[in-house]
């Protein structure tokens, strides 16, 4: 403990966007080292950091001090919370400064004083709020030039001083580093850096000796910072949840309100309440009546009003309380959804539920919010970005000078070895620039820019929005914590969800979800077309046998959540190669709701063990103890419930650690407490006879988990959107990628599904202005292209186009259409040029239409000529620039001459040549960039030709090679071995190249080959899959 | 009347030059564009990458993904511009009147040299071969009527070396199948709307247009149809207009390494002002105007020039102009690579002499004399002899 009475009160951390150097962590150590007991934190203008700050301080055992540094262009304080109420105050203060334009600084601070403890060395402010109270007012003093004056004004005016350091960083030598991030900051080299903009470097966490020695003659300046922190509020308890009230109810009277619409929900969903349902019920309301959770409820199902078709997902979805609101879809206890992952009585920290509203109705519903409970009452949760490694290297290096390009290469040259430089310990940022500098022989400047870039790495930059997350308190949003507001005039906390959750902020995430709105227009174009209408929220396609195929088949593009190439592929090797007595019982659903869950990067390496275990192989648990917890999911952990589960029982974690162990494995600053955690479980483990390398295992595929996952209610109502989708894809086909395409969404590009309609049977009817909807339209089996697919169309133009047709019957003539729809001339071009206008034309070519057009715009009143139409070539190119993509033909039947030459292998037959090199056609479909273990890049791809779609992979010495040729809208040549995994067959490939650069050569080096290409391109094949499933 | 309109191009004379200098850019595809934007276009290709398919225009992540083997080359005006020069000077003694049209590519008007020089079509072929003995440089000859014709007589041929002469007469015959897209200004951005329109009508080849009315034509493209007709009908009675030079005195240093420091820079660029100070006061001129060209690492240059109110030789008052100028230059944060200094606009020191003898007179203002004193000592002792701080490397 020093002996010099000082205490730091006017320090920077991170958190001070773009000034402050020190990590909070680093901070607390070094004021923890030098011998302090307390230690405040004043980020300028907010408290982004206060809920780490406070974990930091109290982990070095400091009192944590609460303030900011409030600053203008023309005034500055630092403000402390004396008590609880001035942490109100100050919190109302920051959140005046960020969201009222004219803020009055000295009023403003005169008007939330109370409770705050206030020093300055802006005279005009002093003075001010000395006429109004001299009580808890300072004069700042700072070792510097102006310090002699300050004091003589203090003196002056009578005014107490404190001495403080205006700290920006730990060390000395954080100095380069504060003025690199405020050179990124103000976009400026350092030559152009205004002295002003920067601290000076004397200004760091200095020891309270060297401060006492700067203030030999003003002793009590040192004393002052003692008694200040002594007074000083330093007791925070965040932890208590913060509960949204429902219309001013009371518990009890909102708990009873939540229990009749409980039991009113469950009529409707069950008719006669069983025992079963009755109890569960009844437990779940006693839980929820004990945390006092039955306004949130009631806020939620209030929300819900405001939008029928909606699905709640997360945790919330294994509640029998929330599906009897119909705040989500799945039964609980039809598929064995436990409530304790939700909610349960051990459990501190507030569940949050989560919302998906159809992505064009998210943005009404939360102004909805906004209107209800107003800006007083709601907030958005924060994102609080940083500066990435690769941010960091790009910004340092423009400091520098560096041109982009060489930014560009460098950057993510860089980045590349990052993984691979080979180090046997963790190395120091020395160690691995060393390194580095010697790996990619840098030259200088580069050394001394990733130095600073690594230096200047994870320092908070701004806020942005959280995409859904709301928070709702009872009375004052700013009372608990500062708001800004966000370039869409949002009010926005200054906290990311971690710490509002710590903070005791409940958050209900309303987020936007495309899916929805397919499954939405969907059935609305069903009931147009056939009548039948389907009651979504009671809606349960589980057990229809065409789906279920379906789902079998992996036939999923533009199925909610399982359309991408891993997914289909992962559905295809899980059924294909069932055997008949496990295929009889295994239930589609059940495996939908896993396989949604496995599909994650981290657990990439289990899936195989999976499929083969689900085909009836035996195993061996890992651990006896895990056998029957994990026997559903054939002995892998599949689900976030999974982890606590496995550490309860094999490691002897209590539920609370074991739900907290759940919690941490995804988030960075938990490091220290899942390290706990892992010593926790190795000794339970070991306890429990588990060897260590058992134990690692054990550990890895729970350290899968981190990044993203799932639970088991989440991918149990994600799955039962899919099994709606995939129900409207077997029967309304047309209507189901009508909607897909409409809605703009989707894993694949509007031409993909356009391509998957041709196969599918539809037939592709081009755009036309007395035939189209500004939406596509399925219907039978056919589907019509919308006027929103032709570029630079207007959409309010397009709707008006429908509805003077609808209203006034079809357009007579192309000179009626444009009186009747009073239209400008470039619109009108755009729309001749996609062919909207054939039906109008009569014996008019399209140039001819123009020179009408154009003419008029002339004011010509001559005869005009009646040039020749445009060849066929020239039409298809309107086609592409109009419309984006060819949808009068397959692209690849333009390449049928080089096609016919290449005789490469139909996709549709890619089965038959298992274990061959052949060569295929494909049209770039999707790409995804992976990278291996050893950090070299490889990728896989989806191409298609005119009979199927077919997977194929770039490992990292071909990907090397053909990187450079792969982009969208081009056809390829690929060379290639068929493998089959589990009966599915991809394609590895070996050679790439553009098909229109492909010399011609002779096709004698393909031996077998018994079905050529291109006899017609348009044609669908008529080959079974190669794989089949019983009816 | 009849002319004798030659139409000279060297295709690609940025890559030519570049391949002059750099051996290794021979024989393998390059292509020219500005390399400190991920959005830039292909200006110039090399035949080799014209076979691979890349085409000026292109966006240079086309051409890389068309042709990977391809090098792209930034861009150097001012090895350009003295290039030019030099292709100016040898087409000197053959043409009375020329006109540049860009780097590499110039009108010659040969009307009335048939009598001393023979028939223009030998004329433009001693040219020709005179061009690739001196310099290596294989052009591209159009002789016609007029300069539209002589110039698509040029464009539209295969590959240098290589003459095409349009007899006049059989102008309309040779333009009808060409593309609309090759008349010359048709593909800058202001008469892109024009080719657009060409586009829609059909009227895709300059037969096509001269098909048409002039009354028909004028209904959908308004005052630019007559221009446009009359060049489909091979119609051009612009002259050739020479070029005329102006003496200027230029300065420049390229950093080693490249530079981001103000000071630094700004210390560099004194010095340069110091020489052209010095050359102008011994030549006895003074320049109306200052212009800086910087050049960053990315290769992107930036001009600003300032007309100045009177003429002047003295450092005293050109520094503060060529640091206002350099403020207008340098604001991307990108280093500089290399920087010019050009004092131009010169006129001679127009000195009042006296008529009487007069007192002394009146004493220079002392940055004056400190800059005539600098000049006696570097003429005598030499150019590094003395230095300002602020322009000592």
């Amino acid at each position: 403990m020093t002996t010099t009475p000082f205490v730091h009160l006017h320090v920077h951390s991170d958190y001070s966007p773009m000034r402050g150097v020190s990590s909070l962590e680093t901070l607390c150590r070094s004021a923890k080292r030098q011998g302090l007991g307390a230690l405040a934190m004043t980020d300028t203008n907010g408290l982004y950091g206060a809920i780490r700050f406070i974990e930091e301080a109290r982990h070095e055992g400091l009192r944590p001090i609460l303030g900011a540094e409030l600053t203008t262009d023309t005034h500055r304080a630092l403000l402390w919370a004396k008590t609880p109420g001035g942490y109100a105050n100050l919190c109302r203060l920051l959140s005046a400064r960020h969201c009222e334009p004219s803020f009055a600084f000295i009023e403003a601070v005169a008007r939330y004083r109370d409770g705050l403890i206030i020093a300055t060395d802006d005279q005009a402010a002093l003075e001010a709020w000395l006429a109004d109270d001299s009580q808890d007012l300072y004069v700042e003093l700072t070792p510097g030039p102006a310090m002699q004056k300050t004091l003589e004004m203090s003196r002056r005016i009578g005014v107490p001083s404190v001495a403080t350091n205006r700290v920006y960083f730990a060390r000395a030598d954080g100095f380069a580093t504060h003025r690199l991030l405020r050179a990124i900051a103000l976009n400026q080299t350092f030559s152009r850096l205004p002295q002003a903009a920067c601290c000076n470097p004397e200004q760091w966490l200095v020891p309270p000796e060297r401060m006492a020695a700067a203030f030999p003659h003003v002793p009590e300046a040192l004393a002052n910072s003692v008694r200040i922190a002594e007074a000083c509020y330093s007791d925070w308890h965040f932890g208590d949840t913060i509960f949204p009230a429902f219309r001013e109810l009371t518990d009890n009277a909102a708990f009873l309100t939540l229990k009749d619409d409980t039991y009113a929900g469950a009529q409707e969903r069950y008719g006669l309440l069983s025992e079963e349902v009755r109890a569960r019920i009844e437990k779940e309301l006693a839980v929820i009546r004990a945390k006092r959770f039955a306004h949130y409820f009631l806020i939620v199902k209030e929300i819900l009003t405001q939008e029928p078709l909606t699905c709640g997902r997360g945790s919330v979805a294994a509640s029998i309380v929330s599906y009897c609101l119909k705040i989500t879809h799945v039964d609980p206890l039809k598929h064995h959804l436990f409530f304790e992952r939700f909610l349960n009585p051990g459990r501190k920290d507030p569940p949050d539920i989560d919302i998906d509203f159809p992505w064009d109705k998210r943005d009404g519903v939360l102004n909805w919010v906004f209107r209800q409970y107003g800006e007083r009452q709601a907030a958005m949760v924060a994102n609080q970005n940083s500066l990435g490694f690769r941010a960091a290297i790009r910004e340092t290096a423009k400091v520098y000078g560096m041109p982009a390009d060489e930014i560009g290469t460098m950057s993510a040259r860089v980045s590349r070895q990052q993984a691979i430089l080979d180090f046997s310990t963790p190395p120091t940022p020395e160690q691995w620039l060393n390194r580095l500098s010697r790996t990619l022989r840098l030259k200088a400047p580069w050394p001394e820019i990733l130095e600073q870039a690594l230096r200047a790495q994870n320092h908070f930059r701004h806020l942005s929005m959280h995409c859904g997350g709301v928070v709702i308190v009872p009375d004052e949003i700013r009372r608990y914590v500062p708001v800004e507001f966000t370039a869409k005039g949002l009010p926005v906390i200054q906290w990311e969800k971690d710490q509002a959750e710590e903070a005791g902020l409940v958050k209900i995430d309303l987020l936007g979800n495309r899916s929805l709105a397919v499954i939405r227009d969907a059935l609305d174009a069903i009931a147009r077309h056939t009548g039948r209408t389907i009651e979504y929220a009671s809606w349960d396609p589980l057990h229809d046998h065409a789906t279920q195929d379906l789902i079998r088949r992996g036939d999923t593009i533009g199925c909610f959540y399982i359309e991408s190439p891993a997914t289909r592929l992962l559905l295809r090797k899980l059924w294909s190669g069932m055997p008949p007595d496990r295929l009889a019982v295994a239930d589609v659903f059940e495996y939908l709701v896993m396989v949604s869950s496995l599909v994650r990067p981290a657990a990439i390496t289990f899936v195989h063990d999976f499929v083969r275990r689900a085909h009836g192989h035996p195993y061996e648990p890992l651990h006896p103890l895990m056998d029957d917890m994990l026997q559903e999911t054939h002995g892998i952990m599949v689900y976030q419930e999974d982890v606590t589960k496995v550490a309860m029982a094999l490691a002897g974690f209590p539920l609370e650690d074991a739900d907290q162990l759940r919690k941490v494995i995804s988030k960075k600053h938990k490091s220290r407490q899942l390290r706990d955690y892992y010593q926790q479980f190795c000794r339970g483990a070991a306890k429990n006879g588990a060897a260590p390398d058992t134990i690692d295992k054990i550990w890895t595929m729970i350290m899968s988990f981190a990044g993203y996952s799932f639970c088991k209610p989440h991918s149990a109502s994600y799955a039962q959107v899919s099994f709606k989708s995939a129900y409207l894809r077997a029967h309304y086909p047309a209507e189901f990628i009508a909607s897909v395409i409409s809605n703009q969404g989707g894993f694949y590009s509007a031409f993909a599904y356009v391509s998957e309609a041709r196969r599918m049977g539809l037939a592709i009817l081009p755009p036309d202005v007395n035939a189209s909807d500004w939406a596509y339209r399925g219907e039978g089996d056919r589907l019509r292209i919308g006027l929103m697919q032709v570029k630079t169309l207007q959409k309010e133009l397009g709707e008006r186009i429908v509805e003077n047709r609808t209203e006034a019957g079809p357009y007579r003539s192309f000179e009626d259409f444009r009186r009747r729809v009073n239209l400008p001339p470039t619109q009108a071009r755009a729309l001749i040029r996609a062919g909207c206008c054939a039906s109008l034309a009569c014996e008019l070519t399209r140039p001819a239409l123009l020179w009408r057009l154009y003419a008029e715009e002339q004011r010509h009143a001559g005869p005009l000529p009646i040039p020749e139409d445009y060849t066929d070539t020239h039409k298809l190119t309107h086609e592409i620039e109009s419309l984006g993509f060819l949808t009068s033909r397959h692209p690849l039947t333009l390449y049928r001459h080089s096609i016919e030459r290449l005789r490469p292998v139909p996709a549709a037959h890619m089965h038959r040549h298992v274990g061959q090199r052949i060569t295929m056609v494909g049209w770039l479909v999707t790409e995804k960039s992976v990278e291996t273990r050893r950090g070299q890049a490889m990728e896989f791809v989806t191409l298609e030709d005119t009979t199927a779609l077919y997977d194929a992979t770039l490992f990292p010495n071909v990907y090397r090679r053909c990187h450079q040729f792969l982009a969208p809208n081009r056809a390829y040549l690929v060379r290639g071995l068929v493998e089959a995994v589990f009966g599915v067959v991809t394609l590895t490939v070996t050679e790439l190249q553009p098909l229109d650069a492909e010399p011609v050569r002779e096709p004698a080096w393909n031996g077998a080959r018994d079905a050529w290409y291109g006899e017609s391109c348009d044609d669908r094949s008529d080959q079974p899959p190669p794989f089949s499933l019983p009816n | 009347m009849h002319r004798d309109i030659v139409c000279l191009q060297i295709p690609s004379f940025e890559i030519v030059l570049a391949r002059t200098h750099e051996a290794s850019l021979r024989h393998r595809p390059v292509a020219l564009a500005p390399v400190h934007t991920p959005r830039g276009l292909v200006r110039e290709v090399s035949q080799e990458a014209l076979d691979d398919g890349v085409l000026p225009g292109m966006s240079v992540e086309l051409a890389r993904q068309l042709c990977p083997g391809l090098r792209v080359i930034p861009p150097d005006s001012s090895r350009t511009q003295a290039a030019h020069r030099e292709l100016q000077q040898t087409i000197m003694p053959f043409a009375p009147v020329w006109e540049s049209i860009k780097p590499g590519s110039l009108f010659l008007d040969l009307t009335g040299t048939q009598r001393l020089f023979g028939r223009p079509i030998d004329t433009a072929a001693r040219l020709e071969r005179e061009l690739t003995i001196k310099w290596g440089w294989h052009s591209q000859i159009g002789v016609a009527m007029n300069k539209l014709v002589s110039h698509l007589a040029a464009t539209t041929l295969e590959k240098p070396p290589q003459m095409r002469s349009i007899y006049s007469g059989s102008e309309q015959a040779f333009l009808a199948p060409l593309p609309a897209t090759l008349l010359p200004g048709l593909n800058r951005l202001q008469a892109s709307h024009i080719l657009r329109r060409l586009d829609d009508l059909n009227l895709r080849t300059l037969g096509s247009i001269a098909d048409v009315s002039l009354v028909q034509l004028e209904a959908v493209l308004g005052t630019a149809a007559v221009v446009l007709h009359d060049w489909a009908m091979g119609i051009d009675h612009s002259p050739v207009r020479p070029s005329v030079e102006q003496p200027q005195i230029e300065q420049s240093l390229t950093l080693n390494p490249d530079e981001i420091d103000d000071h630094l820079i700004l210390g560099r660029l004194s010095h340069l002002l110091e020489r052209i100070c010095a050359r102008l006061r011994q030549q006895r001129r003074m320049c109306r105007r200052l212009s800086l060209a910087l050049r960053h690492s990315d290769h992107a240059e930036r001009m600003a020039q300032h007309i100045l109110p009177y003429g002047t030789y003295w450092e005293a008052d050109l520094q503060p102009v060529l640091a206002q100028l350099f403020a207008r230059c340098f604001r991307r944060r990108v280093r500089i690579q290399r920087i010019i200094v050009r004092a131009d606009c010169l006129e001679p020191l127009a000195e009042q002499l006296r008529l009487f003898d007069e007192p002394a007179r009146a004493v220079q203002p002392a940055s004056h004399r400190i800059s005539l004193v600098l000049d006696a000592i570097r003429a005598k002792f030499g150019e590094r002899a003395i230095a300002w701080g602020k322009t000592w490397p």
